[in-house]
């Protein structure tokens, strides 16, 4: 697993994968983690799921030939961990902004 | 029920294939199978329908199906599948409602548009290798002399054949370029237009013209067929070829020994010439025949050679003679004595009889009094 920044897409669809789910299920799980922000179509998340599985960070659970459910592998939560900590760390290395922003915005 | 069809635009051209589904659902006519060429629909009441194509990404040697898991997924996201014919498959939806349109990254669809560029790839490849493989089995060697032989008797079936080559070549070269193009485009991000303002009206009509031609020419072509059936031969007859009793050999007819075939002549007109075939069989003798009457002598290939090369025994021109025939522009008789090649004016005979006739007889003496006899009183198929 390289070790450059995922995508928001990836992302969210690892994160979504903490449970196991299908096509459809998943978009709606991606658009109750995101609250709505991430909108992604079937045919970005179709193709990303295959990614995903041939990168080894997901794998089917289930086929029942009409719809695949997969799951996060361990490569994969692994993968998730590392970007988690490392938009933490982004996130807290930019922690003053914060107190720039609350100026900005305060009347 | 009533249904109706369409040119669709090629594979490459998405937007203008989801245009055109479009529009014909808001006139009333529902898409309902998309073929090589045509796109049938079915008249419904008026609609507006969204319509999305999909390409499948099949590898190399796997259909072209779409995943079932992805027409469920699509589905279940609200889209209905429709109809799909090789990579191109259709799916609709009601407008104005909260379905997630396919891509929300160009550069993803990008992905499926690269099997499309590798599918016209494979296309001129094959296309290629064909045509070097069929080209030299066609030109070289006695097969020369039989595809000549074919183009003046068939004609349409070479026109057929080069019109298919031809523009299957250049609409796959197009499709390359074309698909290519969209590539690079979805790969810089830019989204597919899906309703695209360019109608490609004059590559439509030519390609509609070109399918009028081609089927013209194909059912000229099964006309002629038809047309050029082997009948019983006459025991008289006043068209321009020679019978074994003119010759002499009143025998009664037989049967050919080695393919039981019974003495038959097979008449064919072509837009470029008339002919007869003729093969007789009597218990002493047989005579076959080949007359051609050429309608454009100079869109014909030469015939003397021509009849050379196809010659049962004498297959090479210094076997044969010539011979001063009156009546004749010019005649040549093998070195066997038994066969003969004449020419008067657009006429071309070739002639094969037994030895016995050959010696008994003088076949081209026999020839120009018959033809003499047509051309006084008996009235010919063609002029003479």
């Amino acid at each position: 697993m390289s070790s450059s920044p995922m995508t928001e897409a990836m992302y969210y669809v690892l994160l979504a994968l903490c449970k196991p789910n299908h096509g459809y299920g998943l978009m709606q799980e991606i658009d109750r983690l995101s609250a709505g922000r991430m909108a992604m179509g079937p045919g970005t998340l179709y193709g990303l799921l295959r990614r995903l599985e041939q990168e080894g960070l997901i794998t089917l659970l289930e086929d029942d030939g009409r719809r695949k459910s997969y799951v996060i592998t361990e490569t994969g939560k692994e993968a998730l961990f590392h970007e988690y900590r490392r938009l933490k760390r982004l996130l807290l290395d930019g922690a003053f902004l914060a107190d720039w922003l609350e100026t900005e915005e305060s009347p | 029920m009533k249904w109706t069809y369409r040119l669709h635009y090629p594979d490459y051209a998405i937007g203008e294939n989801e245009q055109l589904y479009e529009q014909m659902a808001k006139k009333g006519w529902q898409l309902k199978k998309r073929g090589q060429i045509l796109s049938r629909f079915q008249r419904q009441s008026p609609a507006d329908t969204v319509y999305r194509i999909e390409l499948s990404s099949p590898g190399l040697f796997s259909g072209t199906l779409l995943p079932e898991d992805l027409i469920q997924f699509y589905e279940d996201c609200g889209w209905h599948y429709v109809t799909g014919y090789d990579l191109v498959h259709v799916f609709s939806a009601p407008p104005d409602t909260a379905i997630q349109d396919f891509y929300q990254e160009p550069q993803q669809q990008a992905e499926t548009v690269r099997h499309l560029i590798r599918s016209y790839r494979r296309g001129i490849m094959i296309s290629l290798v064909t045509l070097l493989l069929v080209l030299p089995i066609l030109l070289l060697g006695n097969n020369q002399n039989s595809a000549a032989k074919t183009y003046l008797l068939s004609p349409y079936l070479f026109w057929i054949y080069g019109l298919l080559i031809l523009v299957s070549f250049w609409r796959l070269i197009k499709g390359w370029v074309q698909s290519g193009r969209l590539y690079r485009s979805l790969n810089k991000g830019i989204a597919l237009d899906h309703r695209p303002k360019k109608r490609h009206r004059f590559s439509r009509i030519c390609y509609g013209v070109y399918l009028m031609v081609l089927l013209l020419l194909s059912a000229a072509t099964a006309l002629q067929v038809a047309q050029a059936r082997r009948h019983p031969l006459p025991t008289e007859t006043s068209e321009p070829y020679l019978l074994l009793s003119e010759l002499g050999d009143t025998s009664p007819r037989t049967q050919n020994p080695f393919s039981n075939d019974e003495s038959s002549v097979c008449r064919g007109h072509s837009v470029l010439s008339t002919y007869w075939d003729v093969a007789e069989y009597t218990s002493d003798g047989y005579l076959f025949q080949e007359v051609y009457f050429l309608h454009h002598p100079a869109l014909s290939p030469d015939m003397a050679p021509l009849l050379v090369k196809s010659a049962v025994f004498a297959r090479s021109l210094e076997y044969w003679t010539p011979l001063s025939v009156e009546g004749f522009d010019w005649v040549y008789a093998s070195n066997n004595s038994r066969e003969w090649i004449f020419k008067k004016g657009n006429w071309y005979w070739y002639l094969l009889c037994d030895e016995d006739t050959a010696r008994q007889t003088d076949v081209p003496a026999q020839l120009a009094k018959k033809i003499h006899q047509i051309e006084k009183g008996e009235e010919p198929h063609e002029p003479m």
